[in-house]
């Protein structure tokens, strides 16, 4: 066996004349929090389905553990799914949940008690184990879920959107929870979700879909750093989209003259001539605002008018008109009272350094 | 707020009393130690003591139960894999199949169980148990069918796919997760059995008696511990109990007590050999045909009939397992053309001697070679002379308008158009078609007047005075006549009907031996005296007449007296011509 765990080899999966994956190929490595980011509609569940064996690709092969699961029916596949609604047995107990796998290999009842309850120790539910999961909390439910999948020790754990229907606070703090279990036991989590927030938090990989296509595959911060379409990037978290034309270039920087509005200084990528078309990515917080022109240090100013301010707590948020009538948007981290404010019609000037844009390549 | 409180609870009541008074009487009466429902005699316990001694009515108890269990299962096996292949899967003409499912939900239930009667007596499976156990499977089938996919529907799918992904194969998956997982912990199967409860109840049936069959719960997990249900289920099954006890205490045809202790002894015996005799609805007499059943060691059961087309029906229709049976003087030539008869072994009915010589060599059977005459009499008219002093002379009275709404006329296709016939001044066995329309013309003329079309109860009609003129059987009028003097019988002077009801024996029948002993018993002069003096039908045996009762001898409703003879006449069999009569008869009734 090789380092992977899941190979997707050109899988195509049509729901009717529709395509749903389209030629996807992907590797998922052992041990590996792998999630797979996308709108709804963008074939993410599909490829879950796909791998748990409730569809079977049209085209195309999977391999979980190096062994094809072409003709292996879902219950015979070493992978566990965590429902997106959970789907726990009503009329079992947690503890009945939890066995049911366990129960369906047959395992002995003495296993049995041992495996359910180090799996209720995991998810921190030791003492629920008689409840029926109407008495739960969604929170214990989603654990329950989880316990379920993870007591079988398969060697993928699939999850489809897993904490979409928790509120905020409780999704963070799963996040952090899923993501220690999971380095706890070692096993490959495949992470379905359209929230790039849990994608980026948890993940090793994450692998960005849209109708079907692999956008991008990388880290977290590859994805988030150096998006390589302006899909990705809009999607990946909000984003001021530039575009313009590269003026001129040096080894590390390129000029981009953009109409109506100073030229722009951005690190330069590999693979692009003088002249081109080029978007360029400005993620809004790492965009400074101020009211006098000095530059400070700042490789790049452009002057903008406030349009809307909207606060939220823990960040400002401003919507800037350009000159070239253009909309950006800005966030500013809340660092106390003594912290200025901009007021709706007040000039500003928009600030930043020539590594905080990219340029993106398509 | 709180007004509206009481009137919603008001309204409530008033719901729960509409549904159950009926119920809660009909428990009520099931201690009542009077017979007859309607009046209350003080409280008894007489009828739950007859019902355990009632084997009939145990025997239909133990069918229904028997029909509900294996109709159930069937319609539950299937209509479950119908429901499921509906809603997990999706194919070709879907609807188109759906829709066929659905369809005997909204079909007429008489439709359904007639289509059912029909296809089995084309592909000659004997009506029987195992037919009334298909046609209630086929009943229930789109009822499980719809209640198990309204479930599966609000089922989450996720479950079924949740018990594949953890290692279940796809049955296993059915079995534990999708009957049991519903949001309030009752289970699929308990909430198909517990709503099936009401078709299973309608036990009807072809043919068989069945007194509203319960079904006992079936597969309730033993893991559930939510007993509440099960106060529901004692309630149900004592209100079954209560509906066999109203059953048993209703009045039988021959209203003979049934009290009868019955020894162990007694009932093995019985149970050796049963002689099934099938006869008109007034021509039972139990106390007879226990002394049959005891002094032969075998046990009678009797069914019955009110029309000679009705016998001819449930016997065409594949009814067997009866022995002898009585049909009037033309349907013995058709039954015999039909090849539904046995032949006679005369040897063994040695009473066949004493049939009085009017009855002797009649046309349809001349040699009592299938049949011998048995009770006889005319065809007439019952009247109430307080209300018409003047004996009326002619049919014609029955087309009185003076006598509106209270007429009764036989119900009884050959009997009726004889009657009109004979107004008509025509023989009652007339084939031409111009002919028989005229009578149907006539009868549809005379539907106005005509309060009921009756074979059964118009004695009792004119005894309580609701009809004062009555089409009839001479000893049903006889009857009428103890019971109220001022009633008398005519033959009219345009004639009218002799008959003779003819004891056959049926080519189906598995004890064609016992059947001619009993055949025999019932021609003999004792217990043909008998007979004619509790049923005021006059018995075929000439030495039995003088130790008739006189004033029955007397009766000319009961013997015809020698003068009217001469215009009496038989009905005979008409052969093709019966197709007119056929379509006549349906277009006059559904006028």
């Amino acid at each position: 066996m090789g380092l992977n765990s899941v190979e997707i080899r050109e899988v195509v999966k049509y729901h009717g004349t529709v395509i749903a994956v389209d030629h996807l190929s992907l590797e998922v490595r052992r041990g590996e929090f792998f999630s797979i980011l996308g709108p709804s509609g963008s074939g993410k569940t599909t490829t879950l389905r796909l791998l748990a064996g409730f569809e079977r690709p049209d085209q195309g092969e999977i391999l979980i553990e190096g062994r094809s699961m072409r003709e292996v029916p879902p219950n015979l596949r070493p992978v566990n799914l965590v429902f997106q609604s959970y789907a726990l047995f009503p009329h079992l107990t947690v503890f009945g949940n939890i066995a049911f796998g366990l129960e369906m290999q047959r395992i002995a009842r003495a296993e049995t008690q041992s495996r359910v309850h180090a799996a209720l120790g995991m998810v921190k539910l030791g003492s629920k184990h008689d409840r029926m999961p109407s008495q739960l909390s969604g929170g214990e439910q989603q654990r329950v879920a989880l316990a379920r999948a993870l007591v079988n020790r398969p060697a993928v754990v699939l999850l489809d959107e897993p904490l979409g229907a928790l509120d905020q606070q409780l999704r963070q703090e799963m996040q952090v929870e899923l993501k220690a279990i999971q380095e706890q036991v070692g096993i490959t989590f495949i992470y379905v979700t359209h929230h790039q927030e849990e994608a980026l938090t948890m993940s090793d990989r994450v692998a960005v879909m849209d109708h079907g296509r692999v956008l991008q595959i990388g880290s977290p911060q590859d994805i988030y750093e150096s998006p390589v379409s302006a899909f990705v990037a809009n999607f990946i978290g909000l984003s001021n989209l530039v575009e313009g034309r590269i003026a001129s270039m040096t080894d590390a920087r390129c000029t981009v003259s953009v109409p109506d509005l100073p030229t722009i200084l951005v690190r330069r990528p590999g693979g692009v001539v003088e002249g081109s078309q080029v978007t360029v990515v400005l993620r809004p917080e790492r965009l400074s605002l101020a009211r006098d022109v000095h530059r400070n240090g700042f490789d790049n100013t452009v002057p903008a008018r406030i349009d809307k301010t909207l606060y939220n707590g823990s960040e400002m948020h401003y919507l800037l008109r350009l000159s070239n009538s253009a909309l950006w948007k800005v966030r500013v981290p809340n660092s106390g009272a003594e912290q200025k404010r901009f007021l709706n019609g007040e000039a500003v000037f928009v600030r930043w350094n020539a590594d905080e844009g990219v340029i993106l390549s398509e | 707020m709180r007004g509206r409180r009481v009137w919603l609870l008001s309204v409530s009541l008033a719901d729960l009393l509409f549904l159950y008074l009926p119920i809660g009487v009909l428990i009520l009466f099931s201690f009542n130690a009077s017979r007859l429902s309607a009046t209350w005699q003080g409280f008894t316990f007489q009828w739950y003591r007859a019902l355990a001694a009632d084997e009939a009515l145990m025997t239909s108890l133990q069918n229904s139960l028997l029909v509900a269990s294996v109709s159930t299962m069937i319609a539950t096996v299937l209509g479950v894999s119908a429901a499921v292949s509906l809603e997990r899967f999706q194919f070709r003409r879907q609807q188109v199949v759906e829709g066929a499912l659905l369809l005997p939900l909204v079909m007429p239930e008489v439709m359904m169980g007639v289509a059912l009667m029909l296809f089995f007596v084309t592909i000659k499976l004997p009506l029987s148990l195992v037919t009334v156990t298909l046609g209630h499977a086929a009943f229930n089938l789109p009822v499980v069918m719809v209640m198990v996919r309204a479930r599966l529907r609000k089922l989450d799918p996720g479950l079924e796919e949740a018990a594949r992904d953890l290692g279940a194969t796809p049955w296993q998956a059915f079995q534990r997760v999708t009957p049991r997982a519903r949001p309030d912990h009752r289970g699929l199967w308990d909430q198909a059995s517990a709503d099936r409860r009401t078709p299973a109840f309608r036990c009807g049936g072809w043919g068989e008696p069945q007194p509203g069959g319960c079904k006992p719960t079936s597969s309730e997990p033993s893991l559930r511990r939510s007993g509440s249900r099960r106060p529901a289920r004692r309630v149900f099954c004592l209100i079954l109990c209560f509906t066999l006890a109203f059953l048993a205490c209703q009045p039988t045809p021959e209203d003979v007590p049934k009290n009868t202790p019955k020894t162990g002894a007694d009932a093995t015996s019985r149970a050796a050999t049963t002689l099934h005799y099938f006869t008109w609805t007034d021509y039972v007499s139990d106390d007879l045909l226990n002394a049959f059943g005891k002094a032969n060691g075998v046990k009678v059961v009797v069914d019955t009939f009110s029309s000679n087309e009705e016998l001819l029906a449930k016997l065409q229709s594949g009814a067997t397992g009866y022995d002898v049976t009585v049909p009037s003087d033309f349907m013995v030539s058709i039954m015999v053309k039909q090849g539904l008869l046995a032949e006679l072994d005369l040897a063994k009915i040695p009473n066949v001697g004493l049939v009085e010589e009017r009855l002797q060599h009649l046309p349809f059977d001349p040699e009592n070679r299938y049949s011998i005459p048995y009770l006889w009499g005319t065809v007439g008219i019952g009247y109430d002379s307080n209300v018409i002093p003047a004996e009326p002379e002619s049919w014609a009275v029955l087309w009185d308008p003076r006598y509106k709404g209270r007429i009764s006329m036989l119900n009884d296709q050959r009997e009726l158009f004889g009657a009109a016939l004979r107004a008509m001044g025509q023989s009652a066995n007339a084939k031409d078609p111009k002919i028989i329309e005229q009578a149907k013309a006539k009868l549809v003329s005379q539907k106005p007047l005509v309060k009921t079309y009756s074979s059964d109860n118009y004695d009792q009609l004119l005894v309580s005075g609701e009809v004062a003129l009555a089409h009839g059987w001479g000893g049903a009028v006889a009857r009428a006549m103890v019971e109220r003097p001022s009633i008398k019988y005519v033959v009219p002077k345009e004639g009218a009907t002799i008959w003779s009801d003819c004891l056959v024996v049926l080519k189906t029948s598995r004890n064609r031996e016992l059947a001619m002993r009993f055949i025999n018993f019932l021609l003999d002069r004792d217990v043909a005296a008998r007979t004619t003096n509790r049923l005021l039908f006059a018995s075929s045996n000439r030495e039995a007449k003088p130790l008739v009762l006189a004033q029955l001898r007397q009766n000319p409703a009961v013997y015809p007296p020698d003068s009217t003879f001469d215009r009496l006449e038989w009905i005979t069999d008409v052969g093709e011509a019966i197709k007119l009569y056929d379509r006549a008869w349906t277009e006059l009734k559904l006028r």
